[in-house]
């Protein structure tokens, strides 16, 4: 085994948090090492192409899903530098009020220890960094913040027709906030429209991407991106404190020391290397005296709504992740019988393959069906999907398998069911979608099952060292100078895609960290 | 933004863009000459389909193109086998997304064996051997169950789901697909050949 020199700041995962918490650090003179398990990427990598896109998801160790929901673990995760930000649609509308305080509003779920106006700040000066495109006045369901940098992004034909329908049942849409340039920023060009985002935008429009700037500006502070390192263990002390990680390089063990460690995986992987890092001391995991890592894992629940139109929808033309958003009935429990929020993205660009292209949205039809019915949706197709909240429950949970990878470490297992809330949810969903179509006039509409997007919780922040890994900052509470950053972190979903949230997050987190420095290294 | 030497190097990977698409391109000894072609060029020329048995292949194509029209033609089964003889890490296949584990050739051969023997169970004969109303038939019932005789642990409904996500892809998801569709393809960085 290789030790290599000690770094200031070890950071497990090149995805959007730990290329902000390396970017940021680096800034300020820390020796920042990045390890991410995944292959490199650049720019020249991004084929524009479903098919091709399929290199930038997990290709990793294997993740066991179960349960009577099991999520849909290889789609959302991503694989190599820049991680699922590399192929993220880029659309950032930010958490709610109620999202952070679900348990004493509500009686259900968890609270985050801290409320949105402790994350506004960090919202903004996130949305300017970023470059984020919108229209904060249309958006009447947004909490307080600072307008957008950009305009909105264009809208085309589909929106305008699927609008029809949100605008004759009395619901409100507002133009997508997209981390993607409506016009030159910071400059980066514009978008162009064609709708590969996420094949990986190369042309530097999509700010939300870490390969646009945060791991160059990261590197050009100093801080080193090294892929193909698969962290298995973190390394502590005699004090219990964190000192380094041993990782696998070209299929030999390594250490690099560290004064402190941030573990910016994914809501299933920073679970899984936690609870491999047992020692003889923590036979239970590395920072779960609380016995909760692992646990409260959530996702989105997906529903796809498909309409088809007797007129040219133009639906190739925009942006993989929606044109127009709805946050218009967001509370969660305005509806009887259900609870949690939703939002509807609206007029995505679509393409013909893949899964969320528009041939799988009716896989009953083969043959001259198939191909009759591919040409028509070329033409005539409209989209929108709903995202709706799964509340957190204990049982819901990434654990060890029994299954282990090449280098003795157990594989991640996720055991995962939405309950009666979210399939009601669910159910009014895909009813309330079809309503919306044929307000919007069109012919047929359908509805593929329900499938799953994002994932978020498995090692929650919270005030009581007994119930939660991590408090607001992501510092754990059992080891002082061991941090999470990510989507991990996060007690609620909410609606919301989750990667605005996961930047302010980790802006906050890397603001104490510095503040703090002296007090948490070791 | 900081330009950095990663920015630089953005314009070298588009020679790794093409070495990788040469993993596409399928060595082949044609009338005694070396040649790399590509998939839908291979079928035309009878090209071996390692890991596939000749059997196999003949399966796939006819089943393929049940499911979508000219997925044979288009080089779905030359396509397959291009990606199962690549590390799953690198693998193009839409299996990747569905959290089925690799080796990704055993979902594959399994669902053809249990494919041919559900057949013969009901109509004493290969798939390949039913007329198109018998085999359209035949697909439509294992959409949602398995079929009678299906001796598969990869339920029917999932195997059909994924030979014709294979097949959309060769067929619609890619630049001639989108052409046949009327659709602009419109790429940053187009694929460099047929996927």
């Amino acid at each position: 085994m290789t030790t290599i020199n000690q770094q200031d700041v070890v950071i497990v995962g090149a995805g959007f948090a730990g290329s902000l918490l390396a970017k940021r650090l680096a800034e300020q003179g820390l020796r920042v090492l990045v390890l991410d398990s995944g292959p490199e990427w650049n720019m020249g990598d991004l084929t524009s192409s479903q098919i091709w896109t399929r290199r930038l998801k997990w290709g990793g160790e294997i993740v066991e899903t179960t349960g009577k929901n099991p999520f849909g673990h290889n789609f959302n995760a991503g694989w190599g530098l820049g991680g699922a930000a590399l192929h993220h649609y880029g659309t950032w509308p930010r958490l709610q009020e109620d999202d952070f305080k679900m348990a004493s509003r509500y009686g259900r779920g968890l609270d985050w220890p801290i409320s949105y106006a402790d994350l506004r700040s960090h919202y903004d000066r996130m949305q300017k960094e970023i470059g984020l495109s919108g229209d904060a006045a249309a958006e009447v369901w947004r909490p307080d913040g600072d307008p957008y940098p950009m305009p909105a992004l264009k809208t085309f034909r589909q929106a305008d027709v699927l609008k029809r329908g949100f605008d004759a049942l009395g619901i409100q849409t507002a133009p997508v906030p997209a981390a993607i340039n409506s016009v030159e920023y910071n400059g980066r060009p514009p978008c162009i429209y064609d709708g590969w985002c996420d094949a990986g935008c190369p042309i530097y429009a999509l700010g939300g991407n870490p390969l646009t700037a945060l791991i160059p500006d990261a590197e050009g502070h100093g801080a080193v991106f090294q892929a193909n390192s698969t962290v298995l263990r973190i390394l502590t002390d005699k004090s219990g404190l964190a000192d380094g990680v041993e990782y696998i390089q070209d299929n030999a063990r390594q250490t690099v020391q560290a004064r402190l460690v941030i573990v910016a995986a994914n809501p299933v992987q920073t679970p899984r290397l936690l609870l491999n890092s047992a020692t003889d001391q923590r036979p239970q995991g590395l920072a779960n005296s609380s016995a909760t890592v692992g646990r409260y894992f959530m996702t989105h629940m997906l529903i796809n709504i498909f309409g088809m139109f007797d007129e040219d929808m133009e639906n190739h033309m925009g942006v993989s992740s929606a044109s127009l958003i709805s946050q218009d009935h967001y509370q969660k429990d305005l509806r009887s019988g259900t609870f949690g929020s939703y939002q509807w993205l609206v007029a995505p660009a679509v393409k013909p393959n893949d899964i969320a292209g528009f041939a799988i949205g009716r896989s009953d039809l083969i043959g001259d069906e198939l191909d009759a019915f591919m040409k028509r949706a070329a033409r005539g197709l409209g989209y929108m999907l709903a995202m709706g909240e799964e509340i957190p429950h204990f049982d819901n949970r990434v654990e060890l398998a029994e299954q282990k990878d090449q280098y003795g470490m157990a594989r991640a297992r996720v055991v995962h069911e939405l309950d009666k809330d979210a399939m009601a949810l669910a159910d009014y969903l895909v009813k309330q979608g079809k309503a919306i179509m044929k307000a919007a006039g069109a012919t047929e509409s359908w509805s593929p099952p329900q499938a799953t997007a994002h994932m978020m919780g498995g090692t929650v922040m919270g005030l009581d060292p007994k119930k939660s890994v991590a408090d607001s900052y992501g510092k754990t509470h059992d080891v002082r100078n061991l941090f999470i950053a990510g989507s991990g972190l996060f007690p609620t979903s909410g609606a919301s895609n989750p990667t605005f949230t996961i930047a302010a997050l980790a802006d906050r987190s890397a603001d104490y960290i510095m503040q703090n420095w002296s007090a948490l290294a070791l | 933004m900081h330009i950095s030497d990663r920015m630089m190097r953005a314009t070298l990977s588009r020679r790794r863009l093409l070495e990788a698409s040469s993993a596409f391109l399928i060595a082949a000894s044609v009338g005694g000459i070396d040649q790399m072609l590509w998939p839908h060029e291979a079928r035309a020329k009878n090209v071996p389909v390692d890991p596939f048995s000749e059997a196999e292949a003949l399966l796939i194509e006819k089943f393929g193109s049940v499911l979508v029209t000219d997925a044979a033609e288009s080089g779905l089964v030359h396509f397959l086998a291009a990606q199962l003889n690549r590390p799953h890490a690198d693998s193009l296949l839409i299996l990747r997304y569905l959290d089925v584990p690799p080796p990704y050739l055993d979902f594959y051969r399994s669902g053809l064996k249990a494919l041919n023997d559900a057949v013969q169970s009901v109509h004493k004969k290969s798939f390949a051997s039913l007329d198109q109303r018998q085999a359209v038939e035949f697909v439509k019932a294992m959409m949602s169950a398995n079929p009678v005789g299906w001796s598969s642990p990869v339920p029917a409904p999932l195997f059909y789901f994924v030979v014709r996500a294979d097949a959309v892809d060769v067929v619609y998801g890619t630049m001639k697909g989108f052409e046949k569709l009327n659709i602009p393809y419109m790429g940053h960085i187009d694929p460099t050949e047929a996927w």
